[in-house]
């Protein structure tokens, strides 16, 4: 067994967004964990993620622990997996946050960007919508 | 090797005969509750379970009990047998029991009823207790016992949020408040709602669960609406709640309204099987079926509705051999709008898309045909760790005819609850009078 977790946000810091690869299901698995999510199979290997998905939904409000509000998505990676991330929005105004509601059942084209947390320790997964997608 | 799934059921049947609950409301400020801990409200919600049942304590042979933020509070580990003491089970050199915690966030005390269950059904006990307790606003350590102090909105916060996955969620910054306003904004789009119409909605449960908790006299909250939008100046109630100023937008379109009232409390219930229900004076209910499916996210495709509450109302029903429209009422978790919305139309309970139309025309009030939260929902006071247990308390109330003001009129018989911990963990529990 690997320790998963450590190795997954060692590659975070460094850039590369890494997931797991099933052997036996051919299902990939993110985040990735030690067993694939989707037959319990322990024959999984890394595989360097797309990156690329599309937005089913977008949520707007503040962060209760650090006050910073932000945009939620949830997204569709091509990979297959469903995933929560913060989507970088430079130009929303969160004065007007029922704006996402047109956010929102666009399955607009999104980009993975690995940016610091919310909170200023470490990094996260975040995405970006594609222009002219 | 693999094996045939079988239809799932109770080794033998089990009553629930004794509920019992404390006040809801802050240890720190409600009249009746100062200066109390999880002990005394422990004591408080079990003493009124035994004597409900009509049964000495010293009877009593497991206790489970749902916590969820004790260490955070009180810095306490292994509470089963501190509050075995404080349940008069004694423990010690002459009295020995079984006292377990079952920890699963807002779904704690479900899960403690429901491990308490499966052990009575299975033949291993005859008699337990179960429920939940938390102190959830308020903290005091061994150097000054039994002296609470308020906990700052950021201590309790940091709390709390040791129900995500700290390993992802957290530093993902994947919020449970923001998820839940991904499933109304579904539901909205799905059902063609208007952002108004999908206020509207949400007015309408904050309007339904006010005027059920008003007639609580547990709830912490049981002001009446009309008079607070009066007192801020406002005519209308709708008004009231659209101002930015008293009701600003937390994490759209969810308002600081429509968030769960948190506060302290605990709720307890005697668990009995069917066959010695005789030997004691407490009136028996039956409980009937009980379901729960685990979901990591609470994500979806189609996020109006969410698979792990469909499936567990289908295993809840199946082994309780009822159908959606059997239930005559309903006790929840409604953790804001969208976990009262969804789980509704997800259990069967209202059709789909017409949640918004039962609210507004009176159906989930304690007078209508298909009452909501006779007790007033999280919008009257949630006490994590102990809601499941409350919405037992309650429940065993109503089918028994003894709810007092907020006594159902509907001739209840069958009634569901569902519990839900962190927006991914649902537990249904069916019972019948």
């Amino acid at each position: 067994m690997e320790a998963v977790l450590h190795d997954f946000y060692e590659h975070l810091k460094l850039g590369e967004i890494l997931g797991q690869k099933c052997e036996d299901c051919g299902a990939v698995t993110f985040p990735p964990r030690n067993l694939c999510a989707r037959c319990g199979s322990s024959k999984t290997r890394w595989v360097k993620m797309s990156g690329k998905g599309r937005l089913l939904y977008a949520s707007a409000g503040v962060h209760l622990m650090t006050g910073i509000p932000f945009v939620l998505g949830t997204v569709r990676l091509d990979e297959g997996p469903l995933v929560p991330a913060v989507l970088l929005e430079d130009d929303f105004d969160f004065s007007r946050p029922e704006a996402v509601w047109d956010l929102n059942a666009t399955n607009s084209l999104v980009q993975a960007e690995v940016v610091q947390s919310l909170s200023g320790e470490g990094v996260l997964v975040a995405f970006r919508r594609v222009r002219n997608s | 090797m693999s094996f045939a799934r079988r239809k799932k059921d109770l080794a033998r049947p089990v009553d629930i005969i004794g509920v019992g609950a404390s006040q809801l409301g802050m240890v720190c400020d409600t009249p009746g509750m100062l200066n109390m801990t999880t002990r005394e409200l422990w004591s408080w919600a079990a003493s009124e379970a035994l004597n409900d049942a009509g049964i000495s304590a010293t009877e009593v042979e497991a206790l489970f009990v749902g916590n969820m933020i004790g260490e955070h509070t009180e810095g306490q580990y292994h509470l089963p047998y501190v509050l075995a003491q404080w349940t008069g089970l004694g423990l010690g050199q002459e009295s020995w029991r079984s006292a377990v915690r079952v920890e699963a966030a807002c779904a704690s005390s479900s899960q403690a009823i429901r491990q308490a269950v499966f052990a009575v059904a299975s033949g291993a006990y005859d008699v337990v207790i179960a429920g939940g307790v938390e102190v959830n606003n308020a903290k005091w350590t061994w150097r000054n016992p039994g002296h609470p102090e308020k906990m700052s909105n950021l201590d309790r916060v940091q709390a709390i949020y040791g129900h995500y996955d700290q390993g992802w969620e957290m530093p993902q910054s994947a919020m449970l408040d923001h998820i839940l306003s991904q499933w109304l904004i579904a539901y909205a789009k799905r059902y063609g709602l208007s952002q108004s119409e999908l206020q509207d909605a949400m007015d309408a449960r904050l309007v339904s669960n006010c005027a059920n908790g008003e007639r609580n006299p547990k709830a912490y909250w049981n002001r009446s609406l009309e008079e607070v939008a009066a007192e801020a100046g406002f005519k209308a109630v709708s008004d009231f709640l659209r101002s930015p100023k008293y009701n600003p937008t937390t994490c759209w379109p969810v308002r600081r309204w429509d968030a769960p009232r948190r506060c302290d409390g605990a709720a307890a219930a005697i668990i009995c099987a069917s066959d010695l229900t005789h030997c004691f004076s407490g009136r028996p209910i039956h409980y009937l079926g009980t379901g729960n499916i685990m979901q990591t996210s609470g994500l979806s495709d189609d996020m109006w509705t969410q698979p792990f509450i469909v499936k567990s109302g289908q295993e809840a029903f199946d082994m309780a051999g009822v159908s959606p429209e059997d239930i005559d009422l309903v006790e929840m978790y409604d953790y804001g709008p969208a976990e009262y919305i969804i789980p509704l139309e997800d259990l069967g309970v209202f059709q789909r898309g017409e949640t918004a139309k039962a609210l507004s025309t009176g159906r989930t009030l304690f007078s209508g045909d298909k009452p909501v939260n006779c007790s007033g929902g999280t919008s009257c006071g949630v006490a994590v760790g102990a809601i499941g247990a409350y919405c037992l308390f309650h429940l065993v109330k109503q089918l028994r005819g003894e709810a007092g003001g907020c006594r159902s009129a509907s001739g209840s018989r069958t009634g569901l609850i569902y519990d839900c911990g962190a927006g991914r963990d649902a537990v249904i529990h069916i019972l019948g009078g």
